[in-house]
């Protein structure tokens, strides 16, 4: 394996492309818009032999790479993150990051998340790590009597955090569309604080420090437009 | 593409061992009877061991999951019981008193108050703790409801008409592990 690997090193010189054969065109110059070195080839001229040393490497910067873009908006759906709409950054090629705002039906909360792209392939395995936040909102209306009825004072004031890890696969263009579905786990988390002189009858509840956690799977699928 | 097979292995199995479950925990919940029983009138004289027709019963409702279901831990840890009344008699003359509880038929005292060496007059409340943990799901019956009964007085009784109540408090961790209580 060794020796393999030191005869391709040895027969691939550090700029990539062959030593270019007295007497044949330069594989760049003949595909370069560049006038100046396509003229060889006007007039059924020979091509002068070209040290590829010094062509190779100026023709190579010429032709400028995709510049993967930068910012997108991203928009998803998923339990424990309810729907979400997003800003997209993603500062290298197999990586960005995701922040935004997002409701679960119960209420408003943000999120952000970051996801890693590590192979470039038609289907892009990812991992996605993501952390948000749904706001203190009311919902002892919506869950009145689905709980011990003392919890209900509490619930005015629900909100929780959530983490999740989650393994997915995305479709599209990396370069502008991509349909994203994911799945995992999520750590979710709500502190529903103190309870002092519930009165039911003739009975006084108090609650101290009551909270919630749970250990959920997530699925979350979305989609995202690169669109700088 | 070996090296992602390898993460989503080393990822599942991190996943696996993280089991599914939700749980519901307070530092503490206190229930008050504000009225266990009518009225009593009871007149200062000394009692050694009496035991006291009263019964405190606590339903947890229907709302509540059967803590004894399989996939379910639930622990409701006894942090104590206090004796007071309303109209702020003084209780100082009782010394001690025991309340119990029944578990499989099986009365157990769990809370006992014993009067400090140096307690000053007057006591409005009297607060028994258990001597050891106690766990009350061990005491559910029907799987929803603790009753706490017949407490057992040594002292003096106070004099006058008032009214008991009891506090009750626990501290509460309730698991739900959802794959074994669904039977996976």
């Amino acid at each position: 394996m060794v020796a393999l690997l030191t005869a391709l090193l040895l027969a691939s010189p550090p700029g990539g492309a062959p030593p270019a054969p007295a007497g044949t065109t330069v594989e760049g110059a003949t595909t370069s818009p560049s006038p100046q070195l396509s003229s060889p080839l006007r007039g059924g001229e020979a091509a002068e032999p070209v040290p590829a040393a010094t062509t190779a490497s100026p023709i190579a910067r010429e032709i400028p790479e995709p510049r993967p873009r930068l910012l997108g908006a991203q928009i998803g759906a998923g339990a424990p993150q309810g729907f979400t709409v997003s800003a997209v950054v993603r500062p290298l090629q197999w990586v960005r990051g995701s922040v935004g705002f997002a409701h679960n039906i119960l209420g408003p909360g943000v999120q952000a998340s970051v996801t890693a792209m590590p192979f470039q392939w038609s289907v892009v395995p990812t991992f996605t790590a993501e952390v948000g936040r749904f706001f203190e909102t009311d919902v002892s209306g919506r869950f009145s009597g689905s709980f011990f009825n003392a919890l209900d004072p509490a619930l005015q004031k629900f909100g929780y955090t959530f983490y999740s890890a989650q393994l997915g696969a995305e479709f599209g263009s990396p370069q502008r569309f991509v349909f994203y579905v994911r799945g995992g786990l999520a750590w979710v988390r709500s502190g529903l604080g103190d309870v002092h002189g519930y009165q039911q009858g003739n009975t006084t509840v108090d609650i101290t420090n009551a909270r919630l956690s749970a250990t959920l799977p997530t699925v979350n699928l979305g989609c995202l437009l690169y669109v700088w | 593409m070996r090296t992602t097979s390898a993460l989503a292995v080393a990822l599942a199995a991190a996943l696996a061992g993280c089991g599914l479950n939700a749980t519901a925990e307070a530092d503490s919940v206190c229930v008050t009877e504000n009225a266990v029983s009518a009225p009593i009138t009871t007149t200062a004289v000394v009692v050694s061991d009496l035991t006291v027709p009263l019964k405190a019963s606590y339903d947890l409702g229907p709302t509540v999951p059967n803590l004894q279901k399989e996939g379910v831990t639930a622990d409701l840890h006894a942090q104590s019981l206090s004796l007071t009344s309303p109209e702020g008699i003084d209780l100082s003359g009782i010394d001690h008193f025991a309340v119990t509880l029944t578990a499989a038929g099986q009365p157990d005292v769990v809370f006992t108050y014993a009067k400090p060496a140096d307690a000053t007059t007057p006591i409005t409340r009297l607060v028994a703790t258990p001597a050891t943990a106690v766990n009350l799901v061990d005491y559910l019956q029907g799987g929803r409801t603790i009753t706490l009964g017949n407490p057992r007085v040594s002292g003096r009784l106070p004099s006058g008409t008032w009214t008991p109540a009891v506090r009750t408090c626990a501290g509460t961790k309730i698991d739900v592990d959802y794959l074994k209580a669904a039977g996976l």
